[in-house]
């Protein structure tokens, strides 16, 4: 039955994604997309515009979401706390950090997106183990949703200083690495973010040990899982997926808390369900909010971490309330 | 299978919690391990489940050295069930119970059968589809004792249950059936360490009891022999009365004030 619901989110994801390709500063209809996108081969600016702007920005989005909802769920189980969000908990600010901190010091290596993932990459790793250190030593997991909101503002800061002191015109949009864009999507990024559905396998194929861990960590022990292990797995895992996801395109918020919640509540807590359902979900939703934010100001666009923000905000709030005392807080 | 605990001493940042613990549990008994708080009896049964390793000394399994045995193995035999636990994730009680049997690769009709037993022999069928977060302290209980049970039914004439006050949140009626299931399991062949704190509980169902106090056995040995007046005032500092029942093995005991 769950399976069913899971599979009615791919139609979704087709249509919408179509949709994403028909929309924005110019209007192109739904023959025509097909017609692109199978047919004909005459050049046209229709044709570049779907091909060359619109469809690796499409594909961008589905994957980037799809990453950030998956390693969302991911730390959530391995938490065993819903409010843990790869953006809330500074993943993604270490990222940024990173990112920031290899344009800076990296231009005259030349840039290329590789480099740049690797050492978002390197700093998602950083900020994880900063976070995780800083549970184990305060005990409680609010300790460690804590420290990671201290660190987040640390990283973010960084990014600051670093836009400030930079001449590079990316660079000093403070907007694009706080709020995210999926503006600069082309085919190359495309290509570096394929490496997510590999990471989304791989956190698929460890769904009955993050169920066993919701249990406990001594509970999953007993279960023959070595939760160490596991631990560092998602970890690395996570922070590959969102150094990735923000190399290419910010710091997108709330994806990552949102949609693993939406599935939970739709479809239960099983993570054979809920990261799937996840990767679906946000991929869909992520392309929704950008096709939004390219239509809403046209031909003006808004940074599509804005449009996350402003649902996810309020949903944060809804969650804390209805938590109430389970945060150990 | 047996259980072998030779000279076992433990302790945490340089405060020992357990000295010099020796004990010989037989296959298909019930052991209780009694104490006042802090005595280390929770300390006691995660060394011997293979959760901490101890600061010296051996706990061996059918000869077999716990901590050199690897987790997915143990997890086949051995079912463990911790004091308290926090599961906040929406699982039904159906799909808790059967987490239990993760560390099995038998089929999932095998699994399904298994987990009906268990659902039976728990009283959870009723509630199978409540959602675990939303249920009283001792429906939880019942249904985490059930994913133990899930995890070693496949082995009950040769698996190791260990329960850390077991009976805690659970009413006298459930606390005499949870019993009765324990002594059947045994019965099979399994062997069973339980902490309690309940010590009139104790008397009636184990054959064996433990008393440790500051982390050291004090006594050991049938029920009558550990639960005597004098024992239990170095123990608990209290005075107690014990009555006779019908049955001379199983008195009964109430602390004076």
């Amino acid at each position: 039955m769950n399976r069913a619901y899971l599979s009615a989110l791919i139609p979704a994801l087709l249509l919408t994604g179509i949709a994403s390709l028909m929309v924005g500063s110019a209007d192109i209809p739904f023959n025509e997309v097909l017609k692109i996108l199978f047919g004909s081969e005459q050049p046209s600016n229709h044709r570049t515009i779907v091909l060359e702007i619109r469809l690796p920005r499409m594909l961008l989005a589905v994957l980037v979401g799809a990453g950030v909802a998956t390693s969302g769920a991911a730390i959530q189980g391995l938490f065993r706390n819903p409010l843990a969000d790869p953006a809330l908990i500074g993943v993604s600010g270490g990222a940024a950090l990173f990112a920031a901190a290899y344009l800076v010091l990296g231009i005259e290596l030349g840039i290329s997106g590789i480099g740049l993932a690797t050492s978002a990459f390197i700093g998602g790793l950083l900020t994880t183990w900063l976070v995780l250190e800083i549970g184990r030593r305060g005990g409680t997991i609010s300790s460690m949703l804590l420290g990671g909101v201290a660190i987040n503002a640390v990283a973010l800061s960084g990014v600051g200083l670093f836009s400030y002191l930079s001449t590079d015109l990316q660079l000093r949009s403070v907007a694009f690495w706080a709020m995210g864009s999926l503006n600069g999507a082309d085919w190359p990024s495309v290509s570096v973010a394929c490496v997510i559905p590999v990471i989304v396998a791989a956190f698929y194929s460890r769904a009955q040990k993050l169920n066993a861990i919701t249990l406990g960590d001594r509970e999953a022990g007993h279960l023959g899982i070595s939760v160490a292990r596991l631990r560092i797995e998602i970890v690395v895992l996570t922070a590959l997926a969102v150094g990735i996801s923000v190399a290419l395109c910010g710091v997108i918020a709330f994806i990552g808390l949102v949609v693993p919640h939406l599935i939970r509540l739709a479809l239960g807590p099983n993570h054979h369900i809920v990261i799937p359902g996840s990767a679906l979900l946000g991929g869909l939703l992520l392309l929704l909010a950008d096709s939004f934010s390219r239509v809403l100001l046209s031909p003006a666009e808004l940074p599509v971490g804005i449009i996350t923000s402003l649902i996810g905000g309020p949903f944060f709030i809804y969650l804390i309330i209805q938590q109430k005392g389970r945060l150990g807080l | 299978m047996s259980i072998a605990i030779t000279d076992l001493s433990y302790g945490i940042d340089g405060a020992s919690l357990l000295s010099d613990i020796n004990l010989n549990v037989e296959q298909g008994s019930i052991v209780a391990i009694v104490g006042p708080n802090g005595s280390g009896k929770t300390s006691l049964l995660r060394a011997a489940s293979g959760e901490v390793v101890p600061t010296s000394g051996q706990v061996e399994l059918n000869g077999n050295n716990v901590f050199a045995m690897h987790p997915g193995m143990r997890a086949l035999r051995y079912g463990v069930l911790p004091q308290e636990a926090n599961l906040d994730f929406p699982f039904t009680v159906e799909e808790v119970v059967q987490m239990g049997r993760i560390p099995h690769l038998t089929t999932m009709r095998e699994n399904n059968s298994i987990v009906e037993e268990v659902l039976a022999e728990m009283e959870l069928q009723d509630i199978r589809h409540r959602i675990y977060p939303t249920l009283s302290g001792g429906e939880k209980q019942r249904v985490q004792i059930g994913r133990v049970f899930c995890q070693i039914w496949g082995a009950r004439n040769d698996a190791c249950l260990f329960l850390d006050e077991p009976t805690a949140a659970l009413d006298l009626a459930h606390q005499i059936s949870l019993f009765k299931t324990i002594r059947q399991i045994s019965n099979l062949g399994a062997t069973v360490m339980v902490v309690l704190h309940d010590i009139n509980l104790a008397f009636r169902f184990a054959e064996h009891v433990v008393l440790l106090s500051h982390g050291r056995v004090l006594a050991s040995g049938t029920p009558l022999e550990v639960f005597s007046v004098e024992n239990m005032r170095t123990a608990f500092l209290v005075e107690v009365e014990i009555f006779e029942t019908n049955d001379p093995k199983r008195p009964f005991l109430i602390a004076r004030e």
